[in-house]
């Protein structure tokens, strides 16, 4: 009886490993299974070939309601929008983009600028087999209403009016040039399947995309298999395509290595080694994302235009992209990247590297050789902005200008940046393609948000104001050029780089490049 | 002991309530705002507030405080979590079993390895394995979870590809996360069988029971056993404890779905609901490991328990 405490805690050790030792059943959710017959793979690959593909996301969506989210990697799969956009060749040989159809073969802008009508295509099939028509476009819009998420694509629209089978008009409640930018975010549902899975649709996908959601483990993976109707051709869509979720990077990576994934997009320092395996072709793509320095306009000295000069003349973006970037970057001249929207042609950054001047200013500015000048507090984020924060301190050193480095978590970086206390730091503009929330950057109206140089100017502000109600191309590319002249001129942000964007792709497969960022639906079997 | 335990149980809600407090407090001073968090830095402020009211993250703080705790006593309710559109509690009962599994079969695997071979070493002791042992444990202890991880992954995975790299859809994916937790955890539970072993087999009792001509065998596991339990059960409870809440790096490197990854991720995205019901969850947790350790102590030693009732006139 004296043994009993020793002899009961081993059996109940024995006990627990043997159940924790088995394997449960995850618990899965998966998309409504099509109301019509079985989908089949949209092509029958060669006997060699594999059948499915698989690939890592870092996280996973935060839910599947197209309304309630703005991470899109998945949507686009599953959805479609009414339009969509695509990289065209401007006249005068730059590059830009545009709208082209996409669920809807045309639309058109009323007179008064308020109404948007759509025709919408013909013959469209939803994943459960139902046909698309104006009401489901009808009934999508109206599902925004209310949504937090889809307002910040579509702040200025109003409601959506069924004109007939075909076509729907949208309303606008006051006049904006950009509410087409939206559009595209926006993801057409089936309304009597929403209707039918009511609140469950944070947990169900079903569209009119090239693939079908199959099966959903939380926190595991995605499974999606070609869908054999799509509207576009799904010829070359791949049968079976796995989204696993690796939170960790170099869990991906080693993943990609040991040939547990067949493509993956890389960070810089693992290109060579993956490279070296052999396995893989490596696809590099421009990233648009400008990095840029912004100085904090409300404090000294970087009130002073001359201060701001001389920083940027001293900022050395060939030492910024070897050394920050290990080389996969462009060196940005301008803060938008060329194939923006609108952004053709724009006018030279004079403000380029050039140390000699750099010094002139410095000493016009009362401090030659940086005497006298006070030490500055670069603030920034762990990760490319601290390797950035860096490379630009040396850079800063060469003109005589002391800085020391203050890596912050995210949200208290945030904060301090929302609120302007901070000097100096190194912002990522995310720049999309909606023009409209390039105000965020610049205008009086965002200084607390996301304006991170400060910069005030009522002119200035004036010049987003009327873009926003400016329909004609030429009007619009000025006003666009005046606000790069302003940009440049009173140096408001410094950019610095672009990235460049590698995936590593199994041997047998191929992208259809998209210029601005590789879509899994233009995945292929070679 | 019934009384015993009702008052250790009895003791667990203020400080639940205190835990709830201070988890709501700092998540509520916490710098950022979720609703941008979840926009996006471009979002228009009219989205902004929108989602915040949603939240209702208009409403007063002490309002708010007490609508939680309402809902949660009078229906069992954590809310909605705001990032995921679902309730906190369906998160997290689809995440624990993960995090479970790997707790305890770590902790249990540990505890069968590391205290057999740290009571064989008691009881033959010598100055070699005793440097041996030193040795090791320093190593173990002095790698980081994250170095040995990378280690095993490159080796068994990339370089031999005998397993997977990740993921939990099979028991091999528990191979290397387990045996990262496992092997480290071993080394320091047959340190402390071995060195709380040593330390009663030298007590004066022990001696007695020598010299009166016990068997050996006895001598370890009826004498000196028993009264060495009390640190190892401590360090297999708090361990598990102590795993349960821990795993997240070992859950983000071995991409287990588990509830470490849901809580980070919560935390990090100010989800309120989410990152309160996981911190009430792991502080129940951890007081429910604390009221077994306090039952399994008077039962071992009931000198323990005597400290806390007043013995009846």
């Amino acid at each position: 009886m004296k043994k009993s405490p020793f002899m009961a805690l081993v059996l109940v050790m024995l006990l627990t490993l043997l159940v924790g030792c088995t394997t449960t059943t995850p618990t899965t959710t998966t998309s409504a299974p099509p109301t019509t017959a079985p989908q089949t793979p949209a092509t029958e690959p060669p006997s060699t070939v594999r059948t499915s593909i698989k690939t890592a996301i870092a996280a996973e969506m935060n839910t599947l309601d197209p309304y309630n989210t703005n991470t899109g990697t998945l949507s686009n799969l599953i959805y479609n929008g009414l339009i969509r956009k695509t990289i065209v060749e401007n006249p005068d040989g730059s590059t830009g983009s545009t709208y082209i159809p996409c669920l809807a073969t045309s639309w058109e802008v009323s007179d008064d600028g308020l109404a948007y009508t759509f025709n919408i295509r013909k013959g469209v099939k939803f994943h459960n087999g139902d046909e698309l028509t104006a009401r489901d476009v009808a009934y999508s819009f109206r599902k925004t209403e209310g949504s937090a998420f889809a307002t910040a694509f579509l702040s200025k629209f109003d409601h959506a009016e069924l004109v007939d089978d075909w076509t729907v008009i949208l309303y606008v409640k006051e006049v904006d040039v950009f509410f087409i930018d939206g559009i595209p975010s926006i993801f057409i549902i089936n309304e009597k399947w929403a209707e039918e899975v009511g609140s469950d649709i944070a947990n169900q996908a079903m569209g009119t995309g090239p693939y079908i959601l199959e099966e959903y483990l939380p926190m595991q993976s995605y499974t999606l298999s070609a869908f054999r109707d799509y509207w576009e051709g799904g010829e070359k869509l791949i049968p079976t395509l796995i989204l696993d979720i690796i939170a960790d990077q170099t869990t991906r990576t080693l993943a990609l290595e040991a040939g547990q994934l067949d493509f993956l997009a890389l960070p810089a320092n693992a290109i060579d080694r993956v490279e070296a395996t052999g396995l893989f072709n490596i696809l590099y793509t421009e990233g648009r994302n400008c990095i840029a320095v912004a100085v904090n306009h409300e404090k000294a000295p970087f009130d002073n235009l001359l201060i701001r000069k001389a920083i940027a003349h001293a900022v050395n973006r060939e030492n910024n992209v070897m050394l920050a970037r290990g080389g996969y970057g462009i060196e940005a001249v301008g803060f938008f990247h060329p194939t923006l929207i609108m952004n053709s042609s724009l006018p030279d950054n004079p403000n380029l590297y050039d140390l000699a001047l750099a010094k002139q200013y410095m000493a016009e500015a009362g401090f030659p050789d940086g005497a006298g000048f006070p030490e500055i507090t670069m603030q920034g984020s762990a990760g490319l902005v601290q390797d950035s924060l860096e490379v630009l301190q040396q850079d800063l050193a060469a003109i005589g200008i002391k800085t020391k480095i203050e890596i912050l978590e995210g949200n208290t970086l945030g904060v301090a940046l929302a609120s302007g206390d901070y000097e100096m730091t190194i912002v990522g503009a995310n720049i999309s393609d909606i023009i409209q929330r390039w105000w965020y950057f610049f205008t009086t109206e965002a200084l607390d948000l996301t304006n991170y140089g400060r910069y005030s100017d009522p002119y200035f502000d004036s010049l987003f104001t009327k873009l926003s109600v400016t329909y004609d191309d030429a009007e619009q590319r000025a006003i666009n050029n005046e606000i790069i002249n302003i940009i440049n001129d009173e140096v408001i942000y410094i950019p610095i780089s672009f990235g460049v964007n590698a995936t590593a792709l199994a041997k047998d497969l191929a992208f259809d490049v998209h210029p601005s960022a590789l879509r899994l639906q233009d995945l292929y079997y070679k | 002991m019934v009384r015993y335990v009702t008052q250790r149980i009895l003791m667990i809600f203020p400080i639940m309530f205190a835990v709830i407090f201070i988890c709501f407090t700092i998540m509520n001073i916490t710098p950022g705002d979720p609703a941008k968090m979840l926009l996006g830095d471009f979002a228009p402020q009219e989205a902004v507030d929108m989602l915040n009211r949603q939240f209702g993250l208009d409403k007063p703080f002490f309002q708010r405080f007490f609508d939680y705790i309402v809902n949660i006593v009078t229906r069992f309710d954590f809310g909605l979590s705001w990032r995921t559109q679902r309730p906190v509690v369906d998160d997290i009962l689809l995440r624990f079993p993960y995090t479970f599994r790997i707790a305890l079969i770590s902790v249990l695997g540990s505890a069968f390895i590391g205290i057999p071979i740290g009571v064989l070493l008691a009881a033959k002791s010598s100055y070699w394995v005793d440097r041996i042992l030193n040795i090791l444990a320093m190593i173990f202890a002095s790698i980081p979870t994250f170095v040995l991880a990378m280690i095993a992954q490159q080796i068994f995975a990339v370089q031999l590809r005998w397993l997977p790299i990740y993921g939990a859809s099979s028991w091999l994916g528990y191979i290397l996360p387990l045996s990262v937790t496992i092997l480290p955890a071993s080394v320091g539970r047959m340190r402390m069988a071995r060195i709380t072993l040593l330390e009663t087999i030298r007590q004066d009792y022990v001696t007695m029971a020598r010299s009166k001509g016990v068997p050996e065998r006895r001598v370890m596991f009826v004498h000196a056993m028993k009264n060495s339990m009390i640190p190892l059960i401590t360090s297999i409870l708090l361990g598990f404890s102590g795993m349960l809440s821990g795993s997240i790096f070992i859950e983000n490197v071995f991409a287990i779905p588990g509830l470490g990854t849901y809580m980070v991720n919560s935390i990090q995205m100010k989800d309120q609901p989410a990152s309160l019901a996981c911190a009430i969850f792991m502080s129940a947790i951890f007081c429910f490991t604390v009221l077994l350790l306090d039952i399994i102590y008077s039962v071992i030693d009931p000198r323990i328990k005597s400290r806390f009732i007043r013995p009846e006139l």
